[in-house]
């Protein structure tokens, strides 16, 4: 079992270790995927801080002008730290044999994926300081965070990553029943925007919304990673959201490994 | 009987079109999934309009049907481009990439034209509908909706912005010539152009001039939106009309010069 783990954390090493090179030979690639990440963010950053700034008191809800600038100039490190495998990507390694080659490894094939992104996140953490340091020019944002929150980012960023690949990765292994599922896809990544905290903070959202969305993994990937640095939460808040983020990544990565098993039995290469 | 070089080309337009739709009417099953897709895009905008309102009761002077317009003519103009201009640009690359721009080089006609009309992606005509549609319920549904005037300025400010648009991604994607790859670029035009789902005087005065001159999503979807909703100056549309002729006549001599820079299947 050591043996094992010890194995596994090599690979680790390892891939990322190449991933991270890789993905700084195609910085420009990087820059432009981190760009297009970022624009989402700068849009209802736009969006929200006029509003705020336009309305009575100069506030929305809770939040100001500048708490809003923060919010989403910190979306935009979590969109770069949490981007990972897409399920049209899965998808795609299905309906054309590829996932041939990973089942000769002596691991899940999931354990790519991870080490390959997470090899990304190295370099793209240092590409987008200067596009944080361009928007909170021109944004002025103001952030409420000490030490303890830092350390509670990272963990919690860390985890949010995980959780996302997990529950992408379920997503795309519908592919091993479904020819099609694009729609499915859609419809899952459009819940996922409206409902992780991606448009507003979730205290914003309309109560019936709120209600749906604590039901679903999203705001443990997205708001409350970016909350635990802007919204000045609670000790208790933070452990909360570390509660429920690791319940989360726990189901995810149990779904995964189920459903894996009836997947891998369904699937079929030939020539590959 | 001579019919004249415009006939010619318009004939030839209308029979690559007709065999175009011919082709995609084999796959009418594909109608279906389309709609999915464009009921899914369409229903996350119109839920983020309605997130936003459900906060705030207008948004730097826009009313909520105001904005419902503008998701239409959103919706209208990335359904036309997705309809008419993103086939033939992606046909574009690949022939670069594969060398058989040749196909279209040796052919007697203005290369320019043929390499816009060769494909169509019918079925994002639903895109197109969508778009009318709920342009349709938000100006009946708007206190003061556009009169006839701004109806005209709409149509004409909207065949404008599609022409804008459709140089801007000639010119960029006619940089496969040299660069090959256009994938990020691609996506990075798609990111851009979301930020014309909300009113242009929402962004800052850097953004704003980024968006009009460097990808043009406010001449583009801004002043389409504008005209509907009775904010387009008469001045404003004559500029938006001067800017498309020079874009026109831009994108035209950049092409001429990419296209030297081909080498062909044979290199």
């Amino acid at each position: 079992m050591t043996g094992r783990i010890r194995a596994l954390a090599a690979f680790y090493v390892v891939m990322m270790k190449n991933s991270a090179v890789v993905c700084f030979h195609y910085r420009a690639r990087a820059i432009i995927l981190l760009l297009v990440t970022a624009m989402e963010a700068v849009v209802y950053l736009a969006l929200w801080t006029t509003v705020a700034a336009t309305s009575p008191g100069g506030t929305v809800g809770t939040w100001t002008a500048s708490g809003l600038a923060a919010y989403f100039i910190v979306l935009t490190l979590v969109r770069q730290m949490t981007t990972t495998s897409s399920p049209q990507g899965i998808e795609e390694r299905v309906h054309s044999g590829q996932f041939s080659v990973a089942l000769l490894r002596p691991m899940h094939p999931v354990h790519g994926d991870i080490a390959e992104f997470a090899g990304w996140k190295v370099v793209l953490a240092g590409l987008w300081l200067p596009v944080a340091v361009v928007l909170t020019l021109l944004f002025r944002p103001t952030f409420d965070f000490g030490w303890l929150e830092v350390v509670v980012f990272l963990v919690a960023v860390t985890t949010a990553f995980l959780i996302r690949t997990l529950y992408l990765w379920l997503l795309g292994m519908t592919a091993f029943w479904l020819t099609r599922a694009s729609a499915a896809f859609d419809l899952f990544m459009s819940v996922e925007l409206l409902l992780s905290g991606r448009l507003m903070p979730l205290s914003l959202l309309p109560d019936w919304a709120s209600t749906v969305s604590s039901a679903l993994p999203f705001r443990w990937v997205f708001g409350f990673p970016i909350e635990v640095l802007v919204a000045g939460l609670r000790p208790a808040e933070l452990v909360h959201g570390l509660v429920m983020q690791a319940v989360w990544a726990v189901l995810c990565g149990a779904g995964v490994l189920v459903l894996w098993r009836s997947a891998i039995r369904r699937y079929t290469a030939v020539g590959q | 009987m001579n019919r004249g070089p415009m006939n010619d080309q318009l004939t030839m337009v209308r029979r690559l079109w007709r065999v175009q739709v011919m082709n995609e009417l084999q796959y009418r099953g594909n109608v279906a999934l389309q709609l999915v897709h464009s009921v899914i895009a369409l229903g996350v905008a119109l839920a983020a309009v309605q997130f936003v309102f459900a906060r705030v009761n207008q948004v730097n002077g826009w009313t909520r049907t105001e904005l419902l317009a503008l998701v239409g003519v959103f919706t209208l103009v990335g359904g036309l481009m997705a309809m008419f201009i993103r086939p033939n640009l992606f046909m574009l690359v690949a022939d670069i990439n594969r060398g058989t721009l040749d196909y279209v080089l040796v052919k007697p006609r203005d290369t320019q034209l043929l390499i816009s009309v060769r494909a169509i992606d019918l079925w994002k005509g639903v895109d197109v509908l969508l778009g009318l549609g709920i342009i349709g319920w938000a100006t009946t549904t708007m206190t003061d909706g556009p009169g006839l005037l701004d109806l005209l300025a709409f149509v004409l400010s909207t065949a404008l912005g599609v022409v804008i648009l459709y140089c801007c991604m000639y010119c960029l994607f006619a940089t496969a010539f040299w660069f090959i790859r256009m994938d990020e670029a691609a996506a990075l035009v798609d990111a851009v152009m979301q930020t014309g789902r909300w009113p242009m005087s929402l962004y800052p005065g850097w953004l704003r001039t980024c968006l009009t001159l460097l990808i043009p999503v406010a001449p583009g979807i801004g002043l389409p939106a504008e005209a509907l909703t009775s904010r387009l100056t008469p001045l404003v549309l004559v500029g938006q009309f001067a800017f498309a002729v020079a874009y026109f006549v831009l994108c035209r001599w950049f092409l001429r010069v990419a296209i030297r820079h081909y080498s062909g299947a044979s290199a």
